[in-house]
């Protein structure tokens, strides 16, 4: 396995050297960041990338609290914005509860419109969004070259209240149920700052477990810390028999690769792994790598209610290389590339 | 803290008070199951009839429903091949589990099978795909019970169905690979393995699909779609064919426990319902060898019970059998009260016991938290009757001063004195005179039985409050009541009560009761922890927490501001059958509350109207676990505030800025008004 990364204006330039025309696939969303990678990276070397494609992810009607209205005030702010440069295509659109059908043909569409090479924002997509997406994506031949791009937030970090709220019961990410008969006696963790329905997913997935592993994000950070070892006191509530100190391992919130080997020596003493991936986007990239290595399965709280500050401001975008000359990365020797 | 303190804190042995995990492992399961007692209580659950075992979370049902399952049962049966009491006179059976989520059944409808394989949407035929997941599913369930039964494991088991050793022969393979309900599918099957070998490929197939692997479903498997229930009604069959040890082979029914039936809406949006209608067919079926028991939170069966592609029902008494562990446990008779206690003494000695591996008698149990009495908890708020005239608050001078030197109210325990305030208020504010209220004092009218039990407790937390103490919560009997019949709510009440003497260094067994103090604190956090978990955990749980504190801060400022103490009751709500069932509003409040009792949150019990209508009424209370969070009354007295659905639906939906006005009950002279949404008084 070898997962390169780095600032995005690093590694396009790396891979732009190839000659490449990327096609670009983001969601336009409530938070700023959505136009991060756009206006740095895109919007200024427009004629170096492919077609560039956003999708909206429509809320749900009835969630609680209900921010709908803010939520799309500030996301056709963005569209409008996004709109303005004239070369985005802003038409797409899904459910956030949308069906495996429905993703599909959303799929089927992308396959059908976007280059060879292609770049998946995944800061402002939901996760049965992205993740679904990025299977079809990494796993069609069509697609020689993909990279994702992730921008963090701004300075202002993350709203202080709950992130998000009201989560459905705990499911498999769409496309992501690995096979219920297998046997899975590690559940492994990527902590965020909500426990968000973490507990029912464990009593869920109760039988045969013999271990919880919780993966949280460096660097420690007092409020973003707190927030996590909240949610893992949330989640032992009760439940003390499966957590053992030595089971909780420190990562890099950008690291995707090394979430990716840490899951492989979990593995190695482990008889099948579930994977939760509730903490950063780029822990939930190395899961979902793992998942598409060895056929584990995701699971997920999916909340109804986003905080229309979830993220405030523009951090800076990171790139990552999941997919190069038709190699998936966890067919990738580490010495290669 | 020294060692053996710090030990104690780690080996507490109620720190596992979601019970799910043992669950799982039968000999754990075997030592930590009260089955005399609840078992005892639901015996329909162990006989040849579909059951559906309604209660609220942390009630119980899984448990129950567990000891079905053949691995589990296996632990209770004796050398002698019998089972203990209650169970010895249960007929034997074969009993496999599905749990809906766990094996994803609510993939189904979320990518349409027919649109694939025959390039239209239909729903009829992807909830025949979705039953003949079930069925093989199912099916692989049995395989491996047999494979289990005929195994060393299955030794007792077999004595006690009376099974032959070595019943699994190529004869019965062949059998079970034949069967009409397969269409061929199983035909090159020789053996046990073969047979679980082909149906995991076949369940592999529809997993794979499901998950976007595979374009398509394998010719096999389309081509051999089986029937709802078919094949189960077959293998059952089978069942009782097996050879016999001895004598004539009585019934060998198959019990199949469903579990996780109401996740599905959930899970599904479009088609959980359809999914249902999927399971609702099996049952209607009433097939006289395979019975299913459904475990399902109170308000979560009977949303969809409708068949698959039909309109005809599931029909109570006929096609199931409700069994209410919440009404066997929550009853106010006496009988049900002595039901819980003893329950929660035989968990809380078997924890203790097994998991602490502490040596405590099970009747010791209760002197872990000790009693309590109504007047001593007074006295930890006033222990100086110098501070009596606060308790008398809001009177006419005159009358505190007839009472406090006349009356010699001094020599009296703080409550009654409290009480006495309240009485006095009360005639005041019916425009009885001072002078006519000093004659009546010699009478001690405050002791009449009920006007002194139905203020008993409010008086306590107005002690408190006036002390600026927060209140006590202590004894065994106090924690049974805020239990409220639930018996994970005990479970972490006990745990937080432990954790927190354990902390301050204190032997939660050794001779004296742990300090009321602590137990308060215990209490406290227990309540807390349900009271969030519910928030962060739960679907819809997030507005009832909002709705929840909005209620329960009102209820305090309602009753435990009133110095008179006049409604006592009106910790609790009641609505109107009429009201509800017959408009939207009333359906969608009812829905809202109707989730809130399945998951612990409000409590309901049905009453009679004291409006002289004679009308059917229902009455919600905050489940008492949740008092301590919002410092209100957990007992139940007297009649709760009589509110309408439009004022529910506005506190549930709406701002719930609008006071909660109680709507006067129209005096027998008729002259009383009813107050207007929105007003105060």
């Amino acid at each position: 396995m070898r997962l390169p990364s780095g600032s995005a204006e690093t590694l396009l330039r790396e891979v732009q050297k190839e000659g490449l025309t990327f096609s670009y696939l983001g969601c336009v969303s409530f938070e700023d960041r959505c136009r991060g990678f756009l206006e740095r990276h895109l919007l200024p070397e427009r004629s170096a990338f492919g077609p560039a494609k956003m999708i909206t992810v429509r809320e749900v009607d009835d969630a609680f609290p209900d921010y709908r209205a803010t939520l799309r005030r500030k996301r056709a702010q963005h569209s409008k914005a996004i709109l303005r440069s004239g070369s985005i295509e802003c038409d797409l659109s899904i459910d956030l509860l949308a069906s495996e059908d429905e993703l599909l043909d959303l799929a089927d569409h992308l396959k059908a419109t976007l280059g060879a090479s292609v770049i998946v924002d995944i800061s402002c997509f939901p996760r049965r969004v992205f993740c679904f997406l990025l299977k079809q994506i990494l796993l069609d031949s069509r697609f020689e070259n993909v990279l994702v791009a992730y921008t963090g937030a701004g300075p202002q970090g993350y709203a202080s209240g709950h992130l998000a709220e009201d989560p459905l019961p705990c499911d498999y990410l769409p496309g992501f149920a690995g096979n219920p008969l297998a046997t899975a006696d590690t559940i492994a963790l990527a902590c965020g700052f909500e426990s968000l329905g973490l507990g029912s997913f464990i009593d869920l997935s109760r039988e045969g477990v013999r271990h919880i592993r919780i993966a949280m994000a460096f660097p420690p950070n007092g409020s973003n810390t707190r927030r996590q070892w909240n949610t893992v006191r949330q989640l032992v509530q009760g439940r003390s028999m499966l957590l053992d100190g030595s089971d909780i391992v420190a990562l890099g919130a950008w690291d995707a690769e090394e979430m990716y080997i840490t899951l492989v020596r979990w593995a190695s003493d482990s008889d099948g792994v579930a994977l939760a991936p509730f903490g950063t986007k780029p822990h939930s990239l190395g899961m979902l790598l793992f998942a598409l290595a060895v056929d584990a399965p995701m699971y997920y709280c999916q909340p109804r209610s986003y905080n229309p500050d979830y993220t405030r401001g523009t951090g800076e975008s990171r790139l990552y290389l999941p997919k190069w000359q038709g190699v998936v990365c966890w067919e990738r020797p580490r010495a290669a590339l | 803290m020294s060692q053996s303190k710090r030990d104690d804190r780690v080996r507490n042995p109620f720190h596992d008070w979601l019970t799910s995990e043992m669950i799982e492992e039968p000999k754990l399961y075997r030592k930590m199951f009260s089955q005399q007692i609840l078992v005892g209580e639901t015996l329909e659950v162990f006989q040849p009839i579909n059951v559906v075992l309604l209660g609220a979370q942390g009630m119980g049902k899984s448990m129950v429903l567990n000891l079905l399952r053949y691995s589990v049962l296996t632990e209770w049966i004796g050398q002698n091949g019998r089972l203990p009491h209650p169970l010895k006179n249960v007929q034997p059976f074969v009993g496999i589990s599905i749990n809906l989520s766990r094996v994803n059944f609510q993939a189904f409808g979320r990518r349409s099978v027919s649109r694939v394989m025959t390039g239209r949407d239909d729903s009829m035929l992807d909830a025949v795909c979705a039953g003949d997941f079930v069925n093989h599913y199912l099916t692989r369930e049995l395989l491996r019970a047999l494979a289990f039964l005929n195994g060393e494991a299955g030794e007792r088991f077999r004595l006690w169905a009376n099974i032959a050793d070595g019943f699994v022969t190529e004869g019965v393979v062949r059998s079970i690979a034949t069967l009409p309900s397969w269409f061929g599918y199983y035909e090159s099957c020789a053996t046990l393995v073969d047979l679980t070998t082909r149906v995991e490929e076949r369940l592999g197939a529809w997993f794979r699909f499901q998950n976007t692997n595979i374009e398509r479903i394998p010719e096999d498997v389309w081509s051999t779609k089986t029937n709802p229930g078919a094949p189960l009604h077959e293998l059952a069959n089978l069942l009782r064919a097996l050879p016999v040890r001895k004598g004539q082979r009585r019934e060998l029914p198959l019990f199949v426990v469903v579990d996780q039936y109401e996740e599905l809406p959930a899970l599904n949006q479009r088609y959980g319902t359809e999914l249902q209608r999927v399971i609702n067919s099996m049952i209607k079926a009433r097939d006289p060898v395979v019975f299913f028991k459904i475990g399902a939170r109170t308000y979560d069966w009977g949303r969809e019970i409708r068949v698959s592609g039909a309109q005809s029902r599931v029909e109570v008494r006929r096609d199931y059998v409700p069994v209410n562990l919440s009404e066997v446990l929550m009853r106010r008779e006496h009988f049900s009260i002595k039901l819980f206690e003893d329950l929660a003494k035989d968990v809380a000695h078997r924890r203790l016991k097994e998991k602490g591996h502490y040596r405590v008698k099970r009747d010791s149990v209760p002197a872990i938290f000790g009693n309590w009495e109504e007047v001593e908890e007074a006295l930890r708020y006033f222990k100086d009757s110098e501070r009596y005239p606060e308790l008398l608050r809001l009177l006419p001078r005159r009358l505190r001063r007839a009472l406090l030197d006349e009356y010699e109210v001094k020599s009296k325990d703080p409550l009654e004195v409290r009480l006495i305030g309240a009485w006095c208020l009360q005639r005041i504010k019916r425009g009885e005179r001072v002078s006519s209220i000093l004659q009546r004092l010699p009478d001690e009218p405050w002791k009449s039985k009920w006007w002194w039990k139905e203020r008993v407790a409010i008086g306590l937390l107005q002690l408190a409050s006036i002390a600026n103490q927060r209140p006590y919560y202590y004894g065994w009997k106090s924690l049974l009541e805020l239990s409220g019949g639930n018996i994970a709510i005990f479970l972490l009440i006990c745990s937080e009560v432990w954790d927190e003497a354990t902390k301050r260094g204190f032997d939660p067994l050794a001779k004296a009761a742990i300090k009321p103090l602590l137990q308060s604190e215990g209490v406290r956090g227990a309540s807390e922890i349900w009271r969030t978990r519910d928030r962060e955990d739960k679907l819809g749980g997030r507005r009832r927490y909002e709705v929840v504190s909005r209620f329960g801060a009102f209820i305090h400022e309602y009753l435990v501001r009133d110095w008179a103490i006049s409604n006592p009751g009106h910790s609790g709500f009641s609505l109107s059958d009429s009201e509800l069932f017959g408009s939207a509003k009333g359906q969608e409040v009812l829905e809202f509350l109707g989730n809130a009792v399945s998951w612990s949150i409000l409590e309901e019990r049905r009453h009679k109207s004291k409006q002289g209508d004679g009308s059917t009424r229902r009455k919600w209370y905050l489940h008492a676990i949740l008092s301590p969070s919002f410092v209100i009354p957990h007992t139940r007295v007297k009649e709760p505030l009589y509110v309408s659905v439009e004022q529910m639906h506005e506190w549930i939906f709406g701002s719930g800025g609008t006071p909660l006005v109680p709507r006067r009950r129209p005096s027998r002279s008729g002259n009383q008004l009813t107050l207007p949404l929105g007003e105060t008084k």
